[in-house]
C-alpha cells in the first residue's frame, strides 16, 4: 500500500497494511530544515520541501499545508503577526461590535486574499510532490473557530449575552469555509483538517457545542462531503463528555487530544470511526523515544488494533521536539502486526 | 445577610449593572470585607461547578465581568481600612496571546482579596521580574497556552536562580499543555490546572 491508500483506508473505516502515521509537526518540519517562520508564511516552496522531505525522510504518511495559522480570519481582516521563532499572533479582531459589524464583513476570495493563495499553493505543490502517494492534509478552521478570531474573545460572552446576533457571524463564518474548504479540494487536497480548539470541553458545555459548535461543523462537513475528500475534525483539549455527538457530524476520522481515553472514544463510537491520536504533546517534547514508543503503542492498543485508526500526536508539537521521538512513533507503527 | 446573598447570586448570574447597584446601596452600611467575602464565595461556588463541568468559560467570564466592574467602586474602602492583601504578578508568557484562563485566574485571585498585578499576555521575562520587584509581590504566575512557549517558564526560572532571587518568589505555572511533571521539571513552585485551586492553594501560604 502507498501512504495515501494507507491512510485513506483508515479513513474509511478499514484495515491498512500497517498502522498509518502522521504527525501536527507544522513548524517542526521548518524548522528541523532550517528554515524560518517566514519561510513557512511566505515561500510555499521551502515549507512544502520541509513537510515533503520530513515524511519522506521519517516515513510518516501524511503531509500537510500550514495548519491553524487562522489564514481564513487574517483575509477576512484580522492581523497575524510573527516573529522568527515561530510565535505567531492573531489580532485586530475586525468584529469589535457584534451589532453593527457584521455588514463590513466580506467573503474572502481564496485565489486573491490575505495568504490564502499561498495555502493553495502549498496544497497543489504538495499533491504534485506527493504524486499520489502521500496523502495531502489541507486545513480549515470549523465555522465557530473562525468566528472566534473575527470577534475575538468576547464571542464567549456572546454565548450568554446576545446569542442571536452570534448565530449570524457563525452563518458567514459557516459560508467562507465553505468556499475555502471547496478550493482547498480543488487545488489538491485528499483530506481536509476541520479544527475548533473553541469547542473544547474544557471551554464550552455540551449544550453550547451542540448550538454553536456541532451544527456548523456539520453543515461544513456536507459541504466538504460533495467534494470527495476525507474530513475529519480535531478539537483541542478534553471531549469526553461529547464524544457521542461525533457520529452525527457524518466526519471520517477524529483527532482527539491527549487528554481523551482512546478507549472510551472507541468505545464510544463504534469500530468504523477512524480515530487520530493522541501521543501527549509535552511528553513528544521532554519524553525518551523508548517512553513515546510505549506511549503509541498504548495508543494503537487501545483504539487502532481493528483498524480505522492513525496514529497521531494529540495537537501540534513544539519545533523543539526531538527528531528521535517522531522516528519512535513511525517505528512503533510500522512493527506493530494487527 | 439578603443584600449579601443576592450580591452573590447577581455575580453568578454575571449580571452587571444590578450588581453595581447592590453595592452601591449597601457600601456605607456593610462591611467593605463582608461584600468582598459575598464576591468570593460567588466565585468559589461556581469554581466548584466548574470543577463539576456544570459551568463553562462562558459562564465565568460574565461573572469575571461583574468582578473587574465592582472592584473599583471597592477599592477605595479596601484602602481605608488598610486591609492585609499580597501581591500577585500574573501574565501570560512572551508568544502567546491566549488570556481567557489568565484572566479569570486574576479575577478569582482579585475577589479571594489578593492584589493582582496583572501583565496581560505575551510577557517578557524581564517585565515579569521588573514588575514584581517593583511591587514586592512574592508570587508570580505564568501561563501559556501552547507547546510552543512553555519553554519560556522554564527560561524565567531559570533567570531567577542567575540572579540569585530564586528563593524570594513562589512561582506558579499553568496552561493547557503543561502539568505538575513539567513544574517539577523546570523547578516551579507548583502547577494549578485553574483559577480556584490556584486561589486554594495561595490561601494555604503561610
Amino acid at each position: 500500500m502507498t501512504s495515501y491508500q494507507r491512510v485513506m483506508t483508515a479513513l474509511g473505516g478499514g484495515k491498512p497494511d500497517r498502522v498509518p502515521v502522521m504527525v501536527f509537526n507544522r513548524d517542526w518540519t521548518v524548522n528541523h530544515l532550517g528554515f524560518s517562520a517566514s519561510d513557512m508564511l511566505g515561500n510555499a516552496e521551502r515549507f512544502v520541501f520541509a513537510q515533503y522531505y520530513c515524511a519522506r525522510s521519517f516515513g510518516y504518511d501524511v503531509v500537510q499545508d500550514a495548519h491553524g495559522i487562522n489564514a481564513e480570519s487574517e483575509a477576512m481582516g484580522c492581523r497575524l503577526t510573527y516573529t522568527e521563532d515561530f510565535q505567531l499572533k492573531l489580532d485586530n479582531n475586525p468584529v469589535k461590535d457584534l451589532e453593527n459589524d457584521l455588514s463590513g464583513l466580506e467573503i474572502a476570495d481564496p485565489h486573491r486574499d490575505g495568504r490564502l493563495p499561498l495555502l493553495l499553493n502549498q496544497t497543489s505543490r504538495l499533491k504534485e510532490l506527493s504524486r499520489g502517494e502521500l496523502a495531502v492534509n489541507s486545513y480549515v478552521q470549523a465555522p465557530f473557530r473562525h468566528a472566534a478570531m473575527l470577534r475575538g474573545n468576547d464571542i464567549y460572552r456572546d454565548i450568554i449575552r446576545n446569542r442571536e446576533k452570534l448565530h449570524e457571524l457563525l452563518e458567514i463564518a459557516l459560508a467562507n469555509q465553505v468556499v475555502y474548504a471547496t478550493a482547498l479540494v480543488h487545488a489538491g487536497a485528499d483530506v481536509i483538517a476541520v479544527s475548533d480548539p473553541t469547542s473544547s470541553g474544557d471551554v464550552v458545555s455540551p449544550k453550547q457545542w451542540l448550538e454553536i459548535g456541532h451544527r456548523y461543523v456539520r453543515e461544513l462537513v456536507r459541504h466538504i462531503k460533495k467534494t470527495g475528500a476525507a474530513v475529519y475534525l480535531h478539537i483541542c483539549g478534553d471531549t469526553s463528555d461529547r464524544l457521542d455527538t461525533f457520529a452525527a457530524l457524518d466526519i471520517d476520522g477524529i483527532s482527539l487530544d491527549e487528554k481523551v481515553d482512546l478507549e472510551q472514544a472507541r468505545r464510544t463510537l463504534g469500530d468504523k470511526m477512524c480515530i487520530i491520536g493522541n501521543v501527549g504533546t509535552t511528553n513528544m517534547l521532554v519524553n525518551s523515544p523508548q517512553e513515546i514508543a510505549e506511549e503509541s503503542l498504548t495508543c494503537i492498543e487501545k483504539a487502532g488494533a481493528e483498524g480505522s485508526f492513525i496514529l497521531c500526536t494529540g495537537c501540534g508539537i513544539s519545533k523543539d521536539c526531538p527528531a528521535d521521538n517522531i522516528a519512535a512513533m513511525v517505528k512503533t507503527a510500522c512493527e506493530y502486526h494487527y | 445577610m439578603k443584600e449579601l446573598s443576592d450580591l452573590a447570586e447577581l455575580i453568578k448570574q454575571g449580571e452587571v449593572a444590578e450588581s453595581i447597584e447592590t453595592v452601591k446601596k449597601i457600601i456605607d452600611e456593610i462591611a467593605v470585607e463582608q461584600i468582598i467575602g459575598a464576591m468570593t464565595a460567588a466565585m468559589r461556588e461556581l469554581g466548584e461547578q466548574f470543577e463539576k463541568k456544570e459551568v463553562f468559560i462562558p459562564e465565568l467570564l460574565v461573572a469575571s465581568d461583574v468582578i473587574t466592574e465592582l472592584m473599583p467602586l471597592l477599592e477605595p474602602y479596601i484602602l481605608k481600612r488598610n486591609m492585609q492583601r499580597k501581591n500577585v504578578v500574573i501574565g501570560t508568557v512572551e508568544g502567546d496571546i491566549h488570556e481567557i484562563g489568565k484572566n479569570i485566574v486574576s479575577i478569582v485571585l482579585k475577589a479571594e482579596g489578593y492584589n493582582v498585578i496583572d501583565l496581560g499576555t505575551d510577557v517578557g521575562i524581564g517585565q515579569f521580574l521588573a514588575a514584581a520587584s517593583e511591587q514586592g509581590a512574592s508570587i508570580i504566575g505564568l501561563s501559556t497556552l501552547m507547546t510552543t512557549t512553555m519553554h519560556v517558564q522554564q527560561d524565567l526560572i531559570a533567570e531567577l536562580v542567575e540572579r540569585g532571587e530564586r528563593d524570594g518568589y513562589f512561582v506558579i505555572i499553568g496552561g493547557a499543555p503543561v502539568s505538575s511533571r513539567w513544574a517539577d521539571r523546570i523547578g516551579a513552585d507548583a502547577y494549578c490546572a485553574d483559577a480556584f485551586s490556584t486561589a486554594a492553594l495561595l490561601n494555604s501560604l503561610p
